[in-house]
């Protein structure tokens, strides 16, 4: 639905290109004429300008008109009242339809799944032979290339995220993937200030932030 | 109008000048029209006051039958001309005004006809001769009300009322006074409504165009996030954020739903805990609609597109300002209960732009216009928060 209607909006905005061309070319041809009968005919360069600003608006009031099923009268002023009021109505039913929704859940059971998600991932990582690791690289003065993998536990990304933030370090180039119980993390980092970053002195910080993050979790 | 009702007045003068010609005597002059009138009172006379005068009638009837013997025999030639000049006024009255009652011409013929076949009655008629003057005043007295019932049309009533003379004359001025009155009320309605269509067409006029500015304002304030203030962009919003409106509802029905179901699944599992018997669930609640919708959100420095199918949500996040968009949208997204999978982009010139998939963990029940309001507040406080820094 929505795609076919970009679809003809698109058509119509072609359609109204190629009546602007033709008519532009026109206007040149007739003026020349003009110019050598030594005659000039008056034309208003609003003219086309407000005839496709008026057929604008009518269109689109037709649309507005066709996706609301409240239909009282045809004309414009009608056409406002009737979508404000539809829209009103929409909002109230999404505002009844979410209450409704919070104190469903509010009286349900609150399931244990992130333990048997923890107990799965640790699993995973032993089978697959996966262990924690950092590697730093350098690519430029002040950036350098990170790879980091950890095991995967909801909220490590944002603490990791945070203390990276906290010493002042910016995330350039970011990729994330959760594979077979772990975090895999490749970024470009570089200091906020432009200061230089030391390869061995940026692996042990990140080995330290990991670390804690993991025994805090624990 | 005058020339109209001056007419009837010469045809009354006329008819009776017709009896002058032929009678000389006086009383008989008299005599026709009161035949005509004892002839309606006799008529109407089903309820028991008439009855009363009818007995008071026979009672003199009486009396007066020895006294005259001769009139008897003259009554007739005397009625025949009688009915004839009626007929005619009463065409030429048809003619004159032009008005069309069918219904009374019937009634006034059998009237007339009532006389000739019964002698009985003649005799009363003659009888009456002798009390012209105090049996003329009630008999008029009676007529009104008998003519009305039995003449429904005004019009009708009005032309028999002639035949009492001076009556006749006052009912006819009253007729002609309420035309007047009619036609006075109408030219003024006329002109009054010119008046007020003149004066209302010109207000009405720039009444509306304001009105319409004042609607096409109340529109623009309902839609969320509007793009321009000209009127087509106003109307393309609000289209916009009608379809938007009803993805949501259709949404939010479905993870009612769905919320229900598991009520009840998790009902059924405490009653077969609680009792140790098995029991399978119908096969069709399993079978959900697959979940999809999908919002976009757009502020000054924030874009937001949130896209939901089944448990799996996309969103794409660019953010005009350069500030640490993982930081937040990371803790975001662990109280919005959603698990982490993927994470690609970065920082481009001074934008920043963001793909996030996540899964909705087992038991919540986000829907996409929460997470895309969430997602624009919290980028809102943050940009903020780094403006004041």
């Amino acid at each position: 639905m929505e795609y076919q209607d970009e679809d003809h909006l698109c058509f119509t905005m072609e359609e109204f290109a190629l009546a602007t061309e033709n008519v532009s070319s026109r206007q040149r041809m007739s003026r020349k004429r003009n110019y050598d009968d030594d005659t000039r005919v008056y034309k208003s360069k609003n003219l086309e300008i407000e005839r496709r600003r008026r057929e604008k608006l009518s269109t689109r009031l037709l649309m507005l008109r066709s996706i609301n099923p409240i239909i009282t009268n045809m004309n414009r002023g009608t056409i406002i009242v009737d979508a404000i009021t539809y829209i009103e109505k929409l909002q109230h039913e999404v505002q009844r339809l979410s209450q409704e929704l919070h104190q469903l859940e509010a009286t349900s059971e609150k399931t244990a799944e992130a333990k048997v998600d923890e107990i799965d991932a640790v699993e995973d990582m032993k089978h697959w032979g996966i262990q924690a690791e950092v590697r730093v690289a350098q690519i430029d003065e002040n950036k350098l290339w990170v790879k980091i993998i950890i095991e995967k536990k909801r909220g490590r990304f944002s603490k990791l995220m945070e203390a990276l933030n906290n010493f002042g370090i910016e995330l350039i180039d970011t990729n994330f993937t959760t594979t077979k119980g772990a975090f895999l993390i490749t970024s470009c980092i570089q200091v906020k200030d432009g200061e230089r970053l030391e390869i061995h002195q940026s692996k042990s910080l990140l080995q330290e932030i990991i670390n804690d993050i993991s025994s805090k979790s624990e | 109008m005058s020339s109209v009702w001056c007419g009837p007045k010469m045809y009354e003068e006329s008819s009776c000048y017709d009896p002058d010609a032929m009678m000389a005597e006086g009383a008989e002059d008299c005599f026709p029209q009161m035949v005509s009138e004892s002839e309606a009172v006799m008529s109407a006379t089903p309820t028991q006051t008439h009855t009363h005068n009818t007995f008071a009638y026979s009672y003199s009837c009486g009396e007066d039958a020895a006294n005259a013997n001769g009139p008897i025999a003259m009554e007739h030639p005397q009625q025949n001309p009688y009915n004839y000049s009626n007929t005619q006024f009463v065409e030429e009255l048809y003619s004159n005004q032009q008005f069309t009652y069918h219904t009374p011409t019937p009634d006034l013929l059998d009237l007339l006809h009532l006389p000739n076949p019964i002698p009985g009655d003649n005799r009363t008629n003659v009888s009456s001769v002798s009390y012209d003057p105090y049996l003329h005043l009630n008999l008029q007295q009676q007529q009104q009300p008998t003519l009305r019932e039995l003449l429904p049309h005004m019009p009708a009533l009005r032309n028999d009322f002639p035949f009492g003379g001076a009556a006749g004359g006052d009912d006819i001025q009253d007729f002609g006074n309420g035309l007047v009155d009619f036609t006075q009320q109408e030219v003024g309605k006329r002109r009054g409504g010119k008046r007020t269509k003149q004066f209302t067409s010109t207000t009405t006029e720039r009444q509306r165009r304001v009105d319409l500015s004042s609607k096409f304002d109340a529109l623009k304030e309902l839609i969320p996030n509007p793009s321009k203030s000209d009127r087509a962009s106003v109307v393309g919003d609000a289209i916009n954020y009608i379809r938007e409106l009803k993805r949501t509802v259709e949404e939010l029905k479905l993870l009612v739903e769905k919320k229900r179901l598991e009520k009840q699944r998790v009902m059924m599992r405490h009653k077969v805990e609680t009792e140790g018997e098995s029991s399978n669930l119908d096969p069709a609640e399993y079978s959900e609609s697959l979940r999809s919708s999908w919002i976009q959100r757009k502020t000054k420095d924030t874009e937001v597109d949130v896209r939901i199918v089944d448990n799996e949500v996309t969103i794409k996040l660019v953010q005009r300002k350069k500030i640490d968009c993982l930081v937040h949208v990371s803790h975001l997204l662990d109280q919005l209960n959603l698990d982490l999978q993927h994470v690609a982009g970065g920082h481009i010139g001074d934008f920043c732009s963001y793909l996030f998939n996540t899964k909705i963990c087992e038991g919540s029940s986000i829907y996409a216009s929460a997470i895309a309001n969430k997602l624009i507040q919290v980028m809102d406080t943050s940009l903020a928060a780094a403006s004041l820094a």
